[in-house]
């Protein structure tokens, strides 16, 4: 009957052991997948920032040659990601990049009242016009905010 | 509990806003309209400065365009929280002019190209 006891005893002490280490496996598991998740959140908001470059360097190059319908679409759509993403993406950011985001939307909502207002102020658009200027510095601040991120993606990627 | 029934006096946030201009913490930025500057905190929160032309009575009593300040406060959707104009903010400190010549200097970069224009004039 002893020899039981102590059998069993072993067996529960072996149980616990195991359930221990089963326990810290499925942490690391679960811990891994979180960063897994995070990585990937990461690289689509990278790949959503590169898409905002793009569509604010077309804004500048459609002020440029005047096409002032086409430039109105680029706000429109600008205006619609920088409204999203950082509400979205906060978690990813941290909040001077949230509010430099946030002082873009603004200042394309603005360039779109400046179009809006008519072509007067636009006409013979130089590359010196407030608006232009602006619009390069809507396209500078963003590639700024992408490099941090893509810079992020890198690190992740090296762990 | 908000006291609903005053009114809500911004005289401390425009007060706060310079403090923090002058200080450098707060960055404001150029926009397209000469006259408009902004600048975001929190993370939730933007900050519309601009001169609008408004028609005040003259010396002689004839009507006549003045610019004055008026700070919008929107929040992160976008949406306009709060308008502020000259008149609302009380007292005889600092007000929204002082606000705008600060965030003019500072989203216009005049200290920088004051300094540019200085080291350039000197090599002449």
């Amino acid at each position: 009957m002893e020899a039981f006891n102590l059998a069993a005893g072993i067996a529960s002490l072996l149980g616990l052991v195991f359930s221990a280490l089963a326990f810290r496996q499925a942490k690391n598991a679960s811990a891994a997948a979180q960063e897994a998740r995070n990585a990937v959140r990461i690289r689509s908001l990278a790949s959503e920032l590169e898409t905002l470059c793009v569509r604010a360097e077309q804004l500048v190059d459609f002020l440029l040659h005047e096409r002032l319908p086409e430039a109105s679409l680029r706000v429109g759509e600008l205006g619609s990601l920088l409204s999203e993403i950082p509400s979205r993406a906060r978690a990813h950011l941290v909040t001077d990049q949230v509010n430099t985001l946030l002082t873009i939307r603004e200042q394309v909502s603005i360039i779109g009242d400046v179009i809006q207002r008519g072509p007067a102020e636009l006409q013979n658009l130089q590359p010196d016009n407030k608006v232009i200027i602006t619009s390069r510095l809507v396209a500078t601040m963003l590639r700024e905010v992408l490099g941090a991120v893509k810079s992020k993606v890198e690190s992740e990627g090296e762990k | 509990m908000t006291d609903v029934q005053a009114d809500l006096d911004p005289t401390p946030l425009v007060q706060e806003l310079i403090e923090q201009s002058k200080s450098g913490k707060l960055k404001w930025a150029a926009t397209a309209d000469r006259l408009a500057f902004v600048v975001s905190v929190a993370g939730n929160t933007t900050f519309r400065l601009k001169l609008v032309e408004a028609t005040d009575v003259g010396e002689f009593g004839q009507p006549e365009t003045v610019h004055i300040p008026v700070l919008v406060m929107l929040d992160e959707k976008g949406n306009t929280l709060w308008e502020i104009r000259s008149g609302d903010v009380k007292g005889k400190g600092p007000g929204l002019s002082e606000l705008f010549s600060i965030a003019r200097r500072i989203g216009n970069k005049l200290d920088e190209r004051m300094s540019n224009a200085i080291s350039a004039l000197r090599q002449l």
